[in-house]
């Protein structure tokens, strides 16, 4: 290489460290996604694939020749198309062949070409391989310039840009690829189904995804399975993303000796049962974890007629449970991510099913006018040389007479073209006629042909001049494919309804817990039987190592299936089971609210409503601050909530705080009390019922620079209202001496406020035998039995019920719980649940 | 008494704020991370330092001189093309460490993974600086650090693993001007007698317009035959390029339907006052082989049906009113205009020899040109290092006399250390949006 001219001396150029890193990933991250990882929209195909079954095709071959090894395959592909790594394109090839990986694959092998278990194919010089039956649709019109040819990395030769694609290769066969900054994953469909889709999109071109989900129901794995829910699917093919819950088909056997076992025949698509990536050994290893205890043993008992994955259980393990279980823990259940991105025009694009149908359409409407002005051509140069033998034959002595005395074959073609108005081609072929052509069979043969050729030229002319007609040639060819290949090919993947998310409470027993929430917002469960066990000379839950001025607020049994609502100062609610609760030991002070729920700055919680399925009560009662309530059935919160929570009620204005939210009947009053001593009664048939998202209307009007404190329900029971003034002051005073009014009002004195007393500080509907706890803002704490506060009439001023230091005022009245031992108590006793409401 | 307290009370802020609380875990881990890294470096330097030259990377072919400021390091993609690169080079000052496979990204991985890996661990130790705090640039053993990839895409990547290690490990090489980039030719190229080598896409287009498409002639729509001489090309290109760059804009606005069909059906050599004029300005067009005709005008626009004269092929096409009044559009029939200027209107008949080519369109006119230039004359594509031989690679790479280096150097390191963390970071989004805003950027496609 010497004689080659050098490039000059040695030089240096700067270059930008940005500029080139900027270049340089561009040319990469862009090859990688045009022209490696992701499939063109017409054909479902990545350049390797699409160079493998091209490569195939030109060496012949076809699903009716012998196959070829491999080795062979993969040098013709690396030599002449792909120069890359033999081992991509090998694992490529042997993907094609792999029915587990392919609902309809597009090569035939011969030999090992791996299992599910990840067992490698043999090694490329063993197997064999061509094309399958369903690969030569693919290929199928490709020698009819339906499609565009591009040269080669060499510029050697020239190699298909895309393949007719004569079936719907992309969506039947699906497609996975990690590009960079997007991937794509689709999943594998039916054929018949897609077929049927398309004929349907042919026939209605407006047709829209509810539509076309009759015909295609869902995705359709290789590895059969089930498919959970078709809210996935619906979402997937709208917007071309979405989730699709898979999950293994599984049955539950009785073994001899009396044992049972759950019984997996097929698998989700894409997980592998064997090896160290396994299913088998993740279940191994969770019964070592003891995650999965209820199960004795895991058989792989696969073998010639199937799969199955024997999970031996325990006598007391119950099946559903342990199923259950290896669901949620397990790839027995699976995810598959749908993202169903696609080059078009060479521009990668997330495609509804819509979109990938139609482009796939408008592909094939292109593939058979090509195809038909193709053959067009060709009739009409045949055609053309038929007339011109006709021309000949009609004067066939004359024609003979010229040949034989021209000088030669130049002359003699010349002298056609000028005495019979042939073209050159036309005398050429004369020239090239043999004598048997010029028997009287012969000549009703071209007259024959040629009449068929001029009915077909026609045809097509007119096939070509409508395209109404091309799509009808479409319809005829997918619905021809139906008939081939749909046939005895029935849907391999099951689709259920979705049973809901799988809960947590389909592994956990249903149990009483004590719940109790202090103050400070700390909170923790405890199991009943706890208390049961140690209820002589317990500690109770004061025994909790509470923080200082911190005290129980809440305290309640429920059982771990239950929920517990959340309502927030600023009208959100969020939902949490009661197992999810923090569970501690007697000692221990819980864990934050905070930590448990996404709470955004300064958000408290005011109200914690427990339920089991949202029927304990009719409706619950919202109040604020600044006056207005709201009824909204509680049945309407039994919502799955999202995760950062939603709104309880709709805070017209910003600086509105949710006060209380309490049960009701239907038939109870509203009591609602005002900083400023007033109070108001009104029956709560005042207030309509009303949506979740709404502000409710105004339950008590409001002096400037007064707010409600506190707002309860009263039901038919009586109670007593006990109030308490910033400095100390408090009464009890029968509910039935308020008035009922209609709502809306400024209500009526509820105490005789002075200078001296302050404002309030609280107020509470209390009966006999309740305890309440006073805080002051200089943090001291007494707790006290209402018993001991007077009981007076509505308008008088109370008297001194906490002693306060210099400058200091009460800030809060809460109701306290004195024992947990009596909630334990109750529980046990009584079977209906405590009403949690503050 | 003081610890018991702040105990309790900072468990109890952590418990009550869980935000912060989390904020402080992670700093508390990268600390962690960043400290682990360090003693790992220090670790890999101090053995180097109790066994030095035998510490070496086995695989490092070094050189002989001892005085880094006249020693090279190459660091080579694959082990095959090391080979050769160890046979090609001047041992006395050029060193070879090959690199096997992709090397592992060191922004995206966390620093102790990236320092157990081999690769990464020969490249240090070749280096011998040591990395993050303990880099001492006095201990450079090679004053400059070559990066030798393959001419495609998969080197352009490795290229970018190797520079984001340089930069997040041993930012003062890179930003001294220490570190260079080889750049292997693209082609070798023979036409008559002369062979010679071409390092650049851009060039290779050069040489064909030099030496083969001057002698093309050209015959533009109802023009005579005409030399496609150096200048005219030139001219073309460039026109071309902005005729391009509005029709694709045109595309991005109105489809590529549309768009095509004003430009094949030369709907853009007409001057279009209204739009309800559809039908008279078909009278008036050239005539390229197809019948046009109104069908009706939608609230879409005027869909036009279109008939191939040789074929009755029909098809229709949809052309939205708005398309014709848009800004883009006068940009691109003034563009078009501009090239009807330096080479005629198409279709075009090209003739070089006895070969000739018909170029119904500008882009086609230029592959066109292209494709007959490339006829007769011997091309050699070079994809990967391994494709040449040792004296090759020395003379159009690794000579110092003949090769082109390219110095990477940094001029806005705050600029730089965004890029790194957005093209090779885990965050996917900012990424994807990068690739998507800058897709019409690219300089050369794998295929």
């Amino acid at each position: 290489m010497s004689s080659v001219e050098p490039l000059g001396a040695g030089r240096i150029e700067p270059r930008e460290l940005e500029q080139e890193m900027r270049s340089s990933f561009l040319d990469y991250a862009m090859s990688v996604i045009v022209s490696r990882a992701l499939p063109d929209v017409r054909d479902g195909l990545k350049p390797v694939h699409r160079r493998v079954l091209y490569a195939m095709h030109e060496a012949g071959l076809q699903p009716n020749r012998p196959r070829l090894k491999c080795a062979r395959v993969v040098g013709d592909v690396m030599g002449a198309y792909h120069p890359h790594g033999d081992t991509a394109i090998y694992d490529t090839l042997v993907r094609l062949a792999q029915p587990f990986s392919m609902r309809y694959p597009l090569a035939d092998g011969q030999g090992n070409f791996g299992n599910i278990d990840d067992y490698p194919a043999a090694a490329m010089r063993y197997t064999e391989v061509r094309l399958s039956r369903i690969a030569t649709e693919m290929l199928r019109d490709i020698d009819a310039d339906t499609v565009d040819f591009e040269p080669n990395y060499d510029e050697s030769r020239r190699q298909p840009t895309v393949l007719p694609a004569r079936f719907p290769n992309l969506l039947v066969n699906g497609s996975a690829g990690i590009a960079v900054g997007m991937a794509t994953n689709i999943p594998a469909h039916n054929l018949s189904e897609v077929v049927d889709a398309l004929v349907a999109l042919i026939d209605d071109p407006n047709i829209d995804v509810d539509r076309l989900t009759r015909y295609i129901k869902g995705p359709d794995f290789p590895t059969g399975a089930i498919i959970l829910g078709r809210d996935g699917i619906r979402e997937a093919y709208r917007s071309g993303r979405g989730r699709i819950v898979m999950r293994a088909r599984a049955h539950v056997e009785e073994l001899r000796g009396g044992k049972t076992a759950i019984i997996v025949n097929e698998l989700p698509f894409g997980v592998k049962k064997g090896g160290d990536a396994g299913v088998i050994k993740k279940i191994a290893d969770l019964v070592h974890e003891k995650v999965l205890s209820e199960i004795s043993d895991v058989k792989d008992l696969s073998d010639k007629t199937g799969m199955r994955i024997q999970i031996e259980l325990k006598r007391e393990a119950i099946p559903q449970v342990v199923l259950n279980k290896l669901f949620k823990h397990t790839a027995l259940q699976t995810t598959f991510g749908y993202n169903a991105v696609a080059l078009v025009d060479g521009v990668p694009r997330t495609l509804a099913l819509r979109d990938m149908l139609g482009y796939y359409l408008a592909f094939q409407r292109d593939v058979v006018t090509r195809r038909s002005k193709y053959e067009l051509r060709k009739a009409e140069a045949r055609a053309h040389v038929l007339e011109g033998y006709l021309i000949a034959l009609d004067n066939l002595d004359a024609v003979i007479q010229l040949i034989r005395s021209a000088a030669d074959t130049d002359a003699a073609r010349e002298g056609l073209m000028r005495e019979f108005d042939l073209s050159e081609i036309q005398a050429q072929a004369i020239l090239d006629l043999r004598l048997r052509a010029l028997t009287a069979l012969e000549r009703k043969r071209v007259e024959d042909e040629h009449k068929d050729l001029r009915e077909r030229i026609d045809e097509l002319r007119a096939i070509l001049g409508d395209e109404s007609r091309i799509d009808a040639l479409i319809r005829e060819e997918l619905l021809e494919l139906k008939q081939i290949y749909g046939k005895n090919d029935d849907r391999r993947t099951e689709i259920v309804a979705a049973e809901g998310e799988l809960e947590l409470e389909d592994l956990i027993a249903e149990e009483d817990m004590v719940i109790a929430i202090t103050r400070s917002n700390y909170i923790k469960r405890l199991p009943v039987t706890t208390y049961r066990e140690q209820r002589r000379g317990g500690q109770g839950v004061m025994g909790m190592d509470l923080k200082d001025e911190d005290y129980i607020e809440h305290l309640f049994v429920a059982s771990t299936h239950d929920y517990v609502l959340f309502f927030t100062n600023v009208g959100k609610v969020y939902r949490l089971k009661v197992h999810e609760l923090p569970l501690g030991s007697r000692q221990s002070k819980g864990r934050a609210i905070q930590n448990l729920l996404p709470f955004r700055q300064d958000e408290q919680v005011r109200a914690v409503i427990q339920t089991r399925d949202f029927e304990e009560a009719k409706y619950l009662v919202f109040a604020t601050k600044n006056g207005m309530v709201k009824k909204t059935e509680l049945a309407a919160y039994n919502t799955p909530l999202k995760a950062d929570g939603i709104i309880a009620i709709k805070m017209r204005d910003p600086g509105d705080e949710l006060v209380s939210v309490r049960h009701s009947t239907g038939e109870d009053d509203v009591l609602m009390v005002s900083r400023s001593g007033q109070a108001i009664r009104f029956n709560e048939e005042d207030v309509r019922p009303m949506g979740r998202d709404t502000a409710g209307v105004v339950g008590m009007r409001l002096r400037k620079g007064d707010e409600v404190i506190s707002s309860e329900v009263v039901g038919a029971k009586e109670g007593e209202l006990l109030v308490v003034t910033e400095n100390g002051y408090g009464k009890r005073t029968r509910t039935d001496e308020y008035p009922v009014k209609g709502r809306g009002g400024l209500g009526v004195k509820t105490v005789q406020l002075t200078e001296a007393k302050g404002k309030l500080a609280g107020a509470r509907v209390v009966r006999e035998g309740y305890q309440v706890m006073l805080i002051s803002t200089g943090g001291t704490v007494i707790k006290m039995p209402v018993d001991g506060i007077r009981c007076m009439g509505r308008a008088t001023q109370g008297v001194i019920v906490m002693r306060l230091k210099e400058g200091e005022q009460v800030s809060t009245l809460a109701p306290v719980v004195e024992s947990d031992e009596a909630a334990a108590e109750a529980a046990a006793v009584e079977p209906e649940p405590e009403p949690a409401s503050t | 008494m003081v610890e018991q307290t702040v105990n309790v009370k900072l468990a109890e802020f952590l418990e009550e704020n869980a935000t912060e609380a989390k904020q402080i875990i992670q700093k508390a881990v990268a600390a962690r991370n960043a400290r682990q890294a360090a003693r790992k470096a220090r670790e890999l330097t101090r053995r180097k330092s109790a066994l030095d030259s035998m510490s070496l990377p086995g695989k490092l072919a070094d050189c002989s001189i001892n005085d880094p400021s006249s020693a090279e390091l190459y660091l080579v993609e694959g082990n095959s093309a090391g080979g050769s690169a160890t046979d090609a080079r001047d041992r006395t000052f050029q060193a070879i460490l090959p690199l096997r496979g992709k090397v592992i990204n060191s922004e995206k991985n966390r620093i102790n993974k990236v320092l157990s890996n081999a690769e990464i661990q020969s490249i240090i130790t070749a280096i011998g600086t040591g990395i993050g705090d303990e880099f001492d640039l006095e201990k450079l053993r090679y004053h400059r650090i070559i990066v030798m990839t393959d001419a495609d895409v998969d080197g352009s990547h490795i290229r970018t693993l190797i520079l984001t290690f340089l930069y997040r490990q041993m930012q003062e090489l890179v930003e001294g001007g220490y570190v260079y980039i080889a750049v292997p030719p693209l082609y070798r190229v023979k036409v008559g007698n002369r062979e010679q080598y071409v390092e650049k896409e851009s060039q290779f287009e050069d040489l064909l317009v030099r030496e083969r498409v001057k002698d093309i002639e050209v015959a533009a729509r109802g023009d005579n035959a005409q030399k496609f001489t150096q200048a005219k090309y030139a001219r073309f290109a460039k026109a071309l390029n902005e005729f391009d760059g509005w029709a694709s804009r045109l595309r991005a606005d109105f489809g590529s339907a549309p768009t095509n069909f004003v430009i094949a059906h030369r709907l853009v050599e007409t001057e279009l006052e209204q739009v309800g004029d559809l039908g008279e300005t078909f009278e008036v067009l050239a005539e390229n082989g197809h019948e046009l005709s109104v069908v009706e005008q939608t609230p879409e626009g005027t869909r036009i049906k279109i008939i191939e004269h040789e074929t009755s092929a029909a098809s229709h096409v949809t052309v939205p009113a708005e398309l014709f009044a848009s800004p883009v559009y006068a940009g691109l029939r003034r563009s078009y205009a501009q090239l009807v200027d330096v080479v005629g209107a198409p279709p075009f008949r090209l003739a070089l020899g006895k070969k000739d080519r018909v170029a119904e369109s500008f882009e086609e006119l230029r592959t066109a040109a292209l494709d007959l230039a490339k006829e007769g004359i011997t091309i050699s594509r070079f994809k990967g290092l391994g494709e040449m031989n040792p004296e090759e690679l020395w003379e159009t790479t690794m000579d110092p006399a003949n090769r082109l280096l390219i110095q990477v150097e940094v001029e806005d390191a705050a600029a730089a250390d965004r890029l790194f963390s957005m093209l090779m970071g885990d965050q996917v989004e900012p990424r994807r949006e990068f690739i998507e805003s800058n897709a019409k950027d690219v300089r050369f496609l794998d295929v």
